[in-house]
């Protein structure tokens, strides 16, 4: 039975699909490919349905990180009890080392899933979340997905150009294994014990955790967030202001709403993610916009049959969070 | 496979709206509101002439099953949340419909808000985002404070909302749609995949709508389709489709067009 169980476990597909949150299933016009141009193994397909050949698929976890919608999930990732564990280790280690499961290297405080999956907003997010440095160790890259070294560092890069987050000096990209700085924990005999027992615990808990449904379909009305866009919104509230205006001005969207819009609200059904809402007005409903909640794909732009919502980067302001009134100039007119 | 049609005779047609309220009763639709009806089985009333020669018509009208449906080239999902079955049946699936409308926009036969376009009908009707669906029965206002009970009390004491609920069970539609989403006449599929007929031509006193398959020539509705000269509905102000013209190709059917005159 146990042994039945860790094997189905075992040979499930580590990244699930929901395609209700897919651009191009949402909406049959729409031409995203942004998942397949970047994956590594070309196995994902989008037909009637998302679907990934996971014989073939190098498990680089780019499509994860690539979707602007979330459509890509990877199972049995919890990355909130990765940045837990990290803070707990980094209280004993000046720079606790991340590696990956794919490649084995004996030296990391713990693994995680091959780091493609670490979008701009997560390594954000992972930098301001954790108390000193983290090394990320590539030195397995060479011989596995090479290429995401140079995608990280480049990630890296972006952040620093566009934010002035200083990210490189918080998280260290390790190609040389000679560069590799890293700090074993000593135990006393009862935090050996201890480490044992979490440890236990959490390998028992991946094999009987509450699985989430194996297919993860969801109502395609349903508004959902991608998890990146989750996270990058919890880590703007703790971001000093500078920084946190600079994130908001090149990771979040305004929206533009024409006067001539007839609200007709098309906009609000076709949103993956719930940004685009009615709100009380003068004269009826009228289209209102949450900031926070919005990916920029403008599915919405696209359905509009006149075209009269833009959805653009360069969110300027505080606060994105909250919906707006989107026909400012209407305001101004109704008021002079 | 057969492929269903209805075809509606005019003459036994007295416009008594039994279909109607049977309709909204079998697939719990809701009262009209803000510019939607809600009425998967509705009338075209027609009152033409002047006093006193006047002429009076009542014109059955619901979803026409189009063979080209308009509904299904517009929807923007995939699978197409309005989608043909192979019994030539335009159903509605509530799981995969956002909410967009565009069904209700291309459909010839539905109007985005009847007040304004001031249509009689209206094939596609839209469940708002925001309100609430059966409102009313969920309302605890009183109409008369103290004196009589209020929507959400008759459905608590139905135990069920609303309180004249049909339960059914359909692979594609729920007996009471959700907020945010479109709905209409889906030719009663659940009764007739168990062998009965829609429950509008069940509940017709005068047995004025023959449902039945088009593809088989011996069929009820293909013999009244032969024995009469039929016309067909091209828009939602009631308007016929001219000989030779084919519009979206309507599987539903009008014969022995009858007007009440004053004579």
């Amino acid at each position: 039975m146990l042994q039945e169980k860790v094997i189905d476990k075992a040979l499930k597909n580590c990244i699930g699909t929901d395609r209700s949150r897919c651009l191009r299933m949402r909406f049959n016009r729409n031409t995203c490919s942004l998942c397949m141009q970047q994956c590594s193994s070309g196995v994902i397909g989008i037909g009637e349905d998302v679907t990934i050949n996971m014989d073939n698929c190098s498990e680089c976890m780019l499509c994860v990180s690539a979707c602007p919608s979330g459509c890509f999930e990877i199972r049995g990732l919890n990355f909130y009890s990765i940045i837990a564990r990290l803070r707990k280790i980094g209280a004993s280690v000046q720079s606790p080392v991340i590696g990956c499961s794919k490649t084995a290297s004996p030296s990391s405080h713990l693994r995680t899933f091959c780091f493609g999956y670490l979008s701009e907003e997560l390594l954000i997010a992972l930098s301001v979340y954790i108390q000193n440095s983290v090394q990320l160790d590539l030195t397995g890259c060479a011989g596995c997905n090479g290429f995401i070294d140079g995608i990280l560092e480049s990630r890296l890069e972006n952040i620093e150009a566009m934010t002035g987050i200083r990210i490189s000096e918080k998280i260290r990209l390790v190609k040389d294994r000679a560069e590799l700085d890293f700090q074993d924990i000593s135990y006393d005999r009862r935090s050996f014990f201890r480490a044992i027992r979490d440890m236990t615990l959490m390998q028992a808990s991946g094999l009987f955790g509450d699985e989430v449904d194996s297919q993860g379909m969801q109502s395609y009305s349903a508004k959902k967030m991608p998890f990146k866009r989750e996270v990058l919104n919890g880590t703007i509230r703790i971001l000093p202001p500078e920084r946190r205006r600079a994130v908001l001005y090149n990771y979040y969207y305004k929206a533009d709403v024409s006067e001539d819009c007839n609200n007709c609200f098309a906009c609000i059904g076709i949103c993956p993610t719930g940004a685009l809402k009615t709100i009380e007005a003068e004269g009826g409903r009228e289209l209102s916009f949450n900031s926070s909640l919005c990916t920029g794909c403008s599915l919405c732009s696209s359905i509009c049959s006149r075209g009269l919502i833009i959805i653009e980067k360069g969110f300027s302001g505080d606060n994105p969070f909250g919906f707006q009134h989107t026909k400012k100039e209407h305001f101004l007119m109704s008021v002079a | 496979m057969p492929k269903y049609g209805m075809v509606i005779d005019l003459q036994k047609c007295v416009g008594c709206g039994a279909c109607a309220i049977a309709c909204k009763t079998e697939n719990n639709t809701q009262d009209r509101d803000k510019g939607q009806t809600f009425n998967w089985a509705d009338f075209v009333f027609k009152t033409e002439g002047k006093f006193p020669d006047v002429k009076f018509t009542a014109m059955p009208t619901l979803c026409n099953h189009c063979s080209d449906a308009a509904c299904v080239a517009a929807c923007p999902v995939t699978p197409k949340a309005m989608h043909k079955h192979e019994n030539g049946m335009t159903i509605h699936n509530m799981e995969r419909c956002i909410g967009c409308r565009q069904c209700q926009k291309a459909c010839p036969y539905s109007s985005e808000d009847v007040g304004k376009d001031n249509a009689p009908y209206s094939v596609i009707s839209f469940n708002d985002f925001e309100d609430e669906v059966h409102a009313f029965y969920k309302d605890g206002k009183e109409l008369i404070p103290g004196c009589t009970s209020s929507g959400a009390d008759v459905s608590k004491k139905a135990g069920d909302t609303p309180p004249h609920r049909t339960m059914y069970k359909h692979s594609d539609y729920a007996n009471v749609r959700e907020k945010g989403k479109v709905e209409k006449c889906m030719f009663c599929e659940h009764r007739v995949i168990n062998g009965e007929q829609p429950y509008c031509v069940a509940s017709c006193p005068a047995k004025a709508r023959i449902f039945g398959d088009l593809s088989d020539p011996n069929s009820d509705a293909s013999m009244a389709l032969k024995k009469h000269k039929a016309v067909q509905l091209k828009n939602s102000k009631g308007k016929l489709l001219k000989p030779g013209e084919k519009g979206t190709q309507p599987n539903v059917y009008y014969i022995r067009s009858f007007k009440a005159a004053s004579k």
